[in-house]
């Protein structure tokens, strides 16, 4: 009895080591990181500000080549040094086009669309937008659907506090990784019952409508548009079973006209993620997209 | 290589595994081994400078040979100076050439001449470079003075200058403490392991948890100072002060416990540092292979303290001159050597007291600690006039710290394991119940695991 409480208590220790030693690695300190003191939609919408007129100036004879993203496509905030931005950097400077670097970390697809809106289409415009699938279910917050109110019962259940309790909980950030690498090797789907998981294996009809209408919709603008959706690098997938999933199976059959969809697993199929718990694409995997992107720009000129 | 890495882990396992297969075989394999082991851990990191390794071990070891037959003392002079000017040389070229060239340049600009062809070099500072010429140099000066009997075996005195622990940051060890050492066969010890496993596990949390978590802040305020009030700049001066230690002894507590692992017994590099009680007694706790090393083949030979005041001040500056340069090729590092002479010289003439109890000793601590944190800021400054800035606006400009916290919390657990329980520099459990040392351990393991990067910092002292 004595050695399974001593045990008992080490395990315990451990795992409030770990939570311990997340909540200190992650802790930052707003005023000396003055950039925390903004929210990213804060920033994004300053971004977009400062270069709004010269982006919507009418131009004939230059191209443009507008990066809209996450830390998908920048990722220098997130655990690493990796970029698309230096990349894509190269490319127009060789091209002699004009760069409209429009991703920053910690945005969503709704601070996106609300910058892709105020765009003016151009015909020599050309747009990379990136969108990670966790982002997917979120995007009814703009068609007009309250996901809050649809989803969730309104008043607070025992279990969604619960929920939102462990939430704040790095260990249990870190057992749901653990989950997913595990369940991904086991029967190739994230850990069931995880927001990536209904993302991907269930997500709502209604919301993968939205997520069409709002696609083809940007398709219409004036311009090439490449759509990149990401997937956590962090995974090998099957790429025989990706049929097993809604949410690609939606993506591979929209039918609007000329759309340029990606999906990641099709172009990146190992685990080339900045490591085993960042589920964001490491300086191989951006090379090999940036490749991919780049012969899909070329093919459309 | 970086020990904190996980190459590093698999190198480890894998040598360690060989290494101990080949224990019942002749010493000659174990020794062999150990040397290609090291050979290929610093040829990782880049494979062209070996040679230099190789040219340092060569030319050290048969010099040390005749240094030891011939018994002329003109010629036995004649071979010192070589090896002496061979390894000061490398050094000097590869550690020291462009300093030399860009100071030489801008003194003789200042005074109106003007230089149009001068060019410098892009050399690259093998690394370790500054720890294997003073290893070798300290043997062919022992055998010299016949302290030592030159080493019979080529095998055993290269394995002694590249014996991969402390091949690339120290600690700097004597060829009197390691090579009989290699001269006999190891035996296994369970303790040894584990002591050698639980000091790596130390040096790795002081490493990857304290000292990686303390320079991002480090840097941001030495970024731009002036972005700060004096109390976040004595914070971020706090943070370097406690990123040094842990960066630096980390490196040294793995070394001494990967030798351990491998059945050695190296010196004691670092021992409570800021609990020193005045300067001298800082450098007798302060990478202590280095201070030994000035002592023995530096302040002694020029007359150590046994001489006139006027000279003993010439020694000790020319010790903490040259302890400066060793450090790094920049005015800065050879003024942070100036100014521990400097705390040197005050603490001696207020005769700062040592070994002193209560409050007493709690003054004379705190004082040391500040001096050595003042002169920190010195070492860490790109140019002398921004380490003056960077102390003017800390005390001009004094407030309330604006922030950061966060460096904080690191420091408290430093503090709170290194002195508050931690008694032994190499046994860092001693004294420790069973329970006690399992807790520790899974707390270690699990903050070094969490704040693990794939993507490993290189040391501080890689670039000395």
């Amino acid at each position: 009895m004595k050695s399974i409480i001593r045990y008992g208590f080490l395990v315990f220790a451990f795992f409030l080591s770990i939570e311990g030693a997340f909540k200190l690695k992650y802790y930052h300190d707003k005023e000396f990181y003055p950039s925390n003191l903004e929210t990213p939609s804060e920033k994004y919408r300053a971004m977009w500000d400062d270069v709004s007129i010269k982006a919507n100036t009418k131009s004939e004879d230059k191209q443009r080549l507008f990066l809209i993203g996450d830390s998908f496509l920048d990722a220098e905030e997130y655990g690493g040094k990796e970029s698309y931005i230096p990349y894509f950097t190269q490319l127009t400077l060789k091209n002699d086009w004009e760069l409209y670097n429009l991703s920053l970390a910690g945005t969503s697809i709704n601070d996106h669309k609300k910058v892709m809106d105020q765009i003016e289409g151009q015909p020599n415009n050309i747009y990379v937008f990136s969108i990670k699938i966790h982002d997917v279910l979120k995007l009814t917050e703009v068609i007009g659907v309250n996901p809050v109110s649809s989803s969730m019962p309104s008043s607070k259940s025992f279990q969604s506090e619960v929920i939102t309790l462990l939430s704040k909980s790095d260990l249990v950030y870190l057992l749901k990784d653990i989950l997913h690498h595990f369940f991904m090797w086991w029967n190739h789907t994230p850990a069931p019952h995880t927001h990536l998981y209904k993302t991907l294996v269930h997500p709502s009809s209604d919301k993968l409508e939205n997520l069409s209408t709002f696609l083809c919709d940007l398709n219409n603008k004036s311009g090439t548009l490449i759509v990149l959706v990401n997937y956590p690098y962090n995974f090998k997938y099957d790429v025989n079973e990706l049929n097993n999933f809604k949410l690609y199976r939606h993506l591979s059959s929209i039918s609007c006209s000329d759309l340029l969809l990606f999906q990641s697993p099709l172009i990146i199929n190992e685990k080339e993620s900045v490591d085993w718990r960042n589920v964001h694409p490491n300086s191989i995997s951006m090379k090999k997209v940036f490749n991919f992107i780049q012969q899909e720009i070329e093919k459309n000129q | 290589m970086l020990f904190n890495s996980i190459e590093y882990f698999y190198f480890f396992v894998v040598a360690y595994l060989f290494y101990w297969a080949l224990a019942k075989k002749q010493l000659v394999f174990q020794n062999a081994f150990l040397l290609v082991s090291s050979y290929v851990f610093y040829g990782w990191w880049d494979y062209r400078f070996l040679g230099l390794i190789f040219i340092s071990t060569v030319i050290d070891f048969f010099l040390a040979k005749q240094i030891y037959t011939i018994q002329e003392s003109q010629i036995k002079k004649l071979l010192l100076s070589l090896s002496l000017c061979v390894n000061l040389g490398l050094l000097a070229f590869f550690k020291y050439y462009n300093f030399f060239i860009d100071s030489w340049v801008e003194l003789l600009t200042s005074v109106g001449y003007e230089f149009n062809s001068i060019t410098t070099l892009e050399i690259i500072l093998p690394v370790g470079i500054s720890f294997y010429t003073f290893q070798t140099l300290s043997y062919t000066i022992d055998v010299y003075y016949g302290r030592l009997k030159p080493s019979k075996s080529f095998i055993n005195f290269a394995t002694f200058v590249s014996l991969f622990p402390q091949l690339v940051a120290g600690p700097i060890e004597r060829a009197r403490n390691l090579l009989p050492q290699l001269e006999q066969p190891r035996t296994f010890s369970k303790s040894l392991l584990l002591q050698g496993l639980y000091l790596m596990l130390w040096g790795l949390f002081k490493k990857i948890v304290i000292a990686d978590s303390l320079a991002p802040l480090t840097d941001k305020v030495f970024e731009d100072p002036s972005l700060y009030n004096g109390g976040t700049l004595l914070l971020g001066l706090l943070y370097f002060t406690f990123q040094i230690y842990c960066d630096f002894s980390g490196y040294s507590d793995i070394a001494i416990g990967t030798a351990k692992c491998f059945g050695f017994q190296f010196k004691t590099n670092f021992n409570f540092p800021y609990f020193a009680q005045n300067i001298s007694d800082f450098w007798r706790r302060w990478h202590m292979s280095l201070s030994n090393w000035f002592r023995d083949y530096i302040f002694i030979p020029l007359g150590g303290s046994k001489v006139s005041t006027i000279k003993f001040i010439r020694n000790i500056l020319v010790v903490f001159l040259v302890s400066g340069l060793w450090h790094g090729a920049n005015w800065t590092y050879v003024f942070w050597g100036l100014t521990h002479a400097l705390i040197y010289f005050i603490t001696q003439y207020i005769k700062l007291p040592i070994h002193s109890s209560g409050f007493k000793n709690i003054v004379t601590t705190c004082f040391t600690f500040i001096a050595v944190m003042i002169a920190w800021v010195f070492f860490r400054s790109p140019t002398i006039s921004f380490a003056f800035e960077y102390l003017t606006d800390l005390v001009m400009r004094f407030s309330i710290p604006q922030y950061p916290l966060k460096g904080l919390y690191y420091i408290f657990i430093l503090l709170f394991f290194d002195f508050c329980f931690r008694t032994n520099p190499q046994h860092i459990f001693k004294g420790f119940s069973s329970f006690q040392k399992q807790l520790s351990i899974i707390v270690f393991i699990a903050f070094i695991w969490v704040h693990f990067s794939s993507s490993p910092k290189n040391f501080i002292y890689f670039q000395f």
